[in-house]
């Protein structure tokens, strides 16, 4: 019992010291021996893995902090490594105390910008920096005319397919790649293989995707002529005959046996997983990612590592609607730079511009080269081509479509976050409805444009 | 209020407040430090955030919107919609597993010491491991294709496949099933505790009356017992009004919004859209539901308990 | 029933044992029951944990098999070796339980003094007092994270300290609540006994309602720390360092984009259900002991 009160009574009295003590040194915080501290908050993207001889994101960056500090000896960077599943929430609720850090990785949140504590990078990126960028990386994280972000790469969402399977029904792949294919092509296709079975005698279906959400809707809707929910005007879309025809094309591959009757249950995971069991043909979404993961698998299996079959996997374009343009959609993650409500001064902005830029630069393209994703930068694909393998057949359809690839609707502030609402008030989960059968095409648009009128009057 | 204020000031005086003090100073110093704490790592924050709830928040600068937020809620469909999940959320777990674990806990009573160490590990193992694990595990029980293993176990007694948590008619279901099936080993090593607790003079003495098992059960066990289920069934409606996790990691609110609990409704506000001021507007009438519950439930529940 | 046998002296003796008998063996059927319905019960609840057991030593293969493994069929450590391999296992273990432990201290010692004040000890405002406290319960802390954490980062700069970690959980008002409610419970003459033997009232306290309520600190010692050891929220909110981080912040960094580690996360679940599961069982022969021997010495 004394021990106890005595462990009190001095946790208590450094408690009120150290909160006294820190009042006098507010500013500790931001200078160290002199030295600008620019925090950065980012992602564990990928980890080491010593057999293929790849380090880590983490240490990949550390290269780049390590260069910057020496070249501006009056700054000191400190980093962390976020976790994927709270790491937004972490961020958001350092913003919304005014305190964030000054460089964040993040994809397009216009939010962010509502906050006023993000800081646009146009006066801090040259011309030429610019042209080396991607058009579509600077297309991605502009609004209202000014660039908030320096894309790290393009993440091209495309769909996957087992190639095995997919010439087994008589496609031809290469030629699916290079022009794209149209709904009914695909939906033949995918028929076809949805009346195949596994070795153990399970069914296989023609295409498989998650439910959680309308991410496959949407790509479906932009390749039917349709590429933005609300438009810049602020008008919604997604309420006529195109959206009709698109959710009973989805319907028809349920009722069918194309898809999975049970697609409005499965996420991304357990996608992936039927992929992997050969149990799916074709499925989305997807990236040029799984073709390094697939070559991974293939090369543990051929070592003996993990049991399974080898899968030959293609990348395949989004089909498009007959007499339809193709669309390619994609985003792309990012740097940040912001202020905090406790402004530290121009000086202070300008040195994080200083490290934004550098670990944004040319040579932080062996990130996405890592990750098989197209660098936002045109010299970091030229310098690591090798690791990219652009010249293969998966490696040529992500050029092609780098090309085609447009970006979602540039919505001010203001009516992204109605976009948003009407996504999460009415699409998604409507959406979710039609899919687990209770609501036809016709009652799922009428609700959305419902849900949409409201928020937008 | 006058009057109160000129009648306490007149009796104050030195030797009052010396009389006050030595009645009761013990009292305050007992709780003197905990409720220091208590103003200001919670009553703070939670007055900061009663401010924000009449404010359209923003980091650089807040607007005051009077009484807006709560206007906005109380016409809001899914505010409405999610309240009533709450409740039928609430109303089907709360009473059920207080049940459960009642009887759990009675079963486990009677039984010897070593088996009784067994089982009450066995129940409360569960609870040792974090929320969010337990809801991938169960997000993985509840998979909707015939590969999942609640639908295996529905195959075994030649049931139809479950849609579980995709479907709005069985969503919410599934998430109070998990409830009904894990989770009772807190609940069931309290009332443990204050089993213990009964004298046993007063079985002997029911004994002598032959009192029947139930009669017991009823006059001594579940009377002394009362404190006990008191504070299960308010921090049991305080937990469920407030639950989250389980929605956050397994559903999203979805489908059709059949799953949205209000605790969620005010994530989704506060977070995804930065409406900090709509967020607490909700948090406390939220909060002035569950108060007026627990009131209602302490007048009918509580009788301090002697013996 | 014949009548007659009511009278009979013999038959009555005769009809007194059978009900013996008859009463043994309704226990030992009734007891039996109990058993049979425990076990499988325990076995439902063991059923996801079972499965994260196994899952910790299924290769990444085996992890997402259709059908699923109940048990891996070629066991593994490769999951438990990955984690350790990342390093820092050791640090954010040490860090956990400083951090669960000090504040489980802290938190036994100022519910029970306040639940023993707010049950057996009558002072004004007591009623309102303890009202305010359970009130704040009933708002859901994701509107005061904001506030909270201006407070503790901003205010007080406490961040990436064990102090922002512990300080701000020193106080619950739950725990505070149940040893309320457990005090009631308590018997009142044995504290007037105390006053009359002219012990002070922290004297009482410590002599008399300490002893009588282990079973309830027992109980709201393992809650508290099995609550602190899991808490992820917080501490990642507050920690920025590798060094600073506790154990289940620390496990979340096997999850890399666009792949889940599952092997990975269930090792790390395992490994940080084991000390809780010797916290359990280290505190569980006071769950049931306590207050009735008290009594007796009364």
């Amino acid at each position: 019992m004394k021990k106890l009160l005595v462990i009190f009574l001095s946790m208590l009295l450094i408690v009120s010291a150290t909160a006294c003590s820190k009042e006098s040194s507010g500013d500790s915080k931001d200078k160290k021996n002199g030295k600008d501290v620019i925090t950065i908050w980012t992602y564990p993207h990928y980890r080491e893995n010593a057999e293929i001889n790849q380090k880590s994101y983490e240490q990949h960056l550390q290269e780049l902090i390590a260069e910057v500090e020496k070249e501006n000896k009056d700054i000191k960077v400190e980093y962390e490594i976020l976790s994927w599943e709270e790491g937004d929430k972490k961020f958001d609720i350092a913003l919304n105390s005014g305190n964030p850090p000054d460089i964040f990785f993040s994809t397009m949140k216009p939010k962010y910008i509502k906050t006023g504590l993000a800081v646009p990078l146009d006066d801090y990126i040259d011309a030429e920096d610019r042209k080396d960028l991607e058009q579509f990386a600077i297309d991605n994280f502009s609004i209202d005319g000014k660039l908030w972000a320096i894309s790290q790469w393009i993440s091209i969402h495309t769909w996957g397919g087992n190639k095995a399977l997919l010439e087994a029904a008589g496609a031809d792949v290469a030629k699916i790649q290079k022009d794209g294919w149209t709904w009914q092509e695909f939906y033949e296709i995918s028929e076809k293989i949805s009346k195949m079975t596994t070795k153990d005698g399970k069914k296989i279906y023609g295409f498989a995707t998650q439910g959680k959400n309308e991410e496959t809707f949407t790509h479906l809707m932009r390749n039917n002529g349709v590429p933005k929910s609300v438009t810049e005007d602020g008008e919604f879309k997604w309420d006529g005959e195109e959206a009709v025809e698109t959710l009973s094309f989805v319907k028809k591959m349920m009722d069918n046996g194309v898809m999975p009757k049970e697609t409005a249950g499965l996420d991304e995971q357990k996608v992936i997983d039927m992929f992997t069991a050969g149990e799916t043909g074709i499925f989305g979404r997807t990236g040029p990612y799984q073709v390094r993961f697939n070559d991974n698998r293939n090369k543990e299996i051929d070592a003996g590592k993990i049991e399974g079959e080898k899968i030959d996997f293609a990348l395949l374009p989004f089909p498009h609607n007959e007499g339809v343009k193709e669309v390619a959609t994609g985003g792309g993650g990012g740097m940040w730079l912001f202020k905090q409500k406790k402004y530290k001064g121009d000086k202070h902005t300008e040195n994080a511009a200083k490290v934004l830029k550098h670990i944004t630069g040319t040579k932080s393209s062996i990130t996405a080269a890592t990750l098989f994703i197209p660098p936002a930068r045109k010299s970091g694909q030229e310098m690591y081509k090798d690791l990219l393998q652009l010249n293969t057949d998966n490696g040529q359809f992500i050029k092609r479509t780098l090309d085609y690839v447009v970006p979602g609707a540039k919505l001010d502030p203001e009516l992204a976050q109605k976009q948003d609402q009407i996504l999460n008030d009415g699409i998604r989960p409507k959406f979710q409805g039609f899919l687990a059968g209770e609501l036809s095409p016709e009652e799922t648009v009428e609700q959305w444009t419902q849900v949409a009128e409201s928020v937008l009057k | 209020m006058a009057a109160t204020v000129s009648e306490t000031s007149k009796k104050w005086s030195w030797v009052n407040f010396k009389q006050f003090m030595k009645d009761y100073g013990w009292c305050y110093a007992f709780i003197a430090l905990p409720f220091l704490l208590f103003l200001v790592f919670t009553v703070y924050p939670l007055i900061t955030a009663f401010i924000m709830s009449f404010q359209e928040y923003g980091i650089l600068e807040s607007k005051f919107i009077g009484f807006e937020n709560y206007k906005y809620l109380l016409e809001n469909e899914i505010f409405w919609k999610s309240m009533k999940n709450t409740v039928i959320y609430t109303v089907g777990t709360v009473p059920v597993n207080i049940l459960i674990t009642f009887f759990l806990a009675l079963m486990i009573f009677p039984i010897n010491k070593r088996s009784q160490t067994f089982f009450k590990a066995s129940f409360y193992l569960p609870a040792v491991t974090s929320g969010i694990t337990m809801s991938l595990i169960w997000l993985w029980m509840f998979d909707p294709t015939e590969s999942g293993l609640m639908n295996i176990v529905l195959g075994w007694f030649g049931f139809d496949q479950q849609m579980w948590l995709a479907s709005s008619d069985s969503a919410l279901f599934s998430i109070m099933l998990m409830t009904y099936i894990g989770g009772h080993g807190s609940g069931v090593i309290l009332y443990l505790a204050a089993m213990g607790g009964i004298p046993k003079s007063l079985y002997e003495a029911a004994d002598i009356d032959a009192a029947s098992w139930w009669s017991k059960l009823k006059n001594i066990t579940w009377p002394l017992l009362k404190p006990t289920t008191l504070y299960m069934l308010i921090t049991g409606v305080i937990g469920s009004f407030q639950v989250f996790e389980a929605t956050y990691v397994m559903t999203q609110g979805g489908p059709n919004f059949a799953t949205t609990t209000i605790a969620y409704l005010i994530y989704q506000h506060a977070f995804q859209y930065y409406q900090f001021g709509l967020a607490s507007a909700e948090a406390f009438i939220l909060g002035f539901v569950i108060i007026i519950i627990s009131v209602l439930q302490f007048k009918y529940m509580s009788s301090d308990v002697e013996y | 029933m014949e009548l007659k046998s009511v009278t009979d002296p013999q038959y009555q003796i005769l009809l007194d044992e059978k009900k013996d008998f008859r009463r043994k063996t309704y226990k030992k059927i009734g007891l039996t029951i109990i058993y049979i319905f425990l076990v499988l019960w325990a076995v439902f609840t063991f059923v996801p944990l079972l499965w994260m057991l196994s899952s910790s030593f299924k290769d990444s293969s085996a992890i997402t098999a259709v059908p699923p493994e109940l048990l891996p069929k070629k066991p593994t450590l490769d999951a438990y070796k990955r984690i350790f391999e990342v390093g820092g296992m050791a640090r954010w273990f040490l860090n956990s339980t400083i951090v669960a432990s000090i504040s489980t201290i802290i938190n036994v010692f100022f519910a029970s003094l306040a639940g023993y004040a707010f049950s057996k000890l009558k002072f004004p405002g007591r009623n309102t007092i303890f009202w305010v406290l359970l009130s704040s319960m009933m708002i859901p802390g994701q509107v005061t994270l904001i506030p909270l954490y201006i407070l503790v980062v901003n205010t007080l700069q406490l961040e990436n300290t064990y102090f922002g970690l512990i300080v701000p959980g020193m106080v619950s008002v739950g725990s505070i609540f149940l040893m309320k409610q457990f005090m009631s419970s308590l018997p009142s003459s044995l504290i007037d006994a105390g006053r009359i033997d002219a012990c002070s009232e922290f004297g009482i306290f410590r002599k008399i309602i300490l002893p009588m309520a282990k079973p309830g600190l027992a109980v709201l010692g393992i809650f508290t720390f099995v609550g602190h050891w899991n808490n992820f929220f917080w501490p990642f909110l507050i920690t920025n360092t590798n060094s600073m981080r506790t154990l289940q912040v620390g496990l979340t960094s096997f999850r890399f984009e666009n792949l889940q580690d599952y092997g990975a996360m269930m090792a790390g679940a395992v490994c940080s259900a084991v000390p809780m599961i010797i916290v359990f069982l280290a505190l569980q022969k006071y769950f049931l002991r306590g207050i009735t021997i008290g009594a007796v010495k009364g």
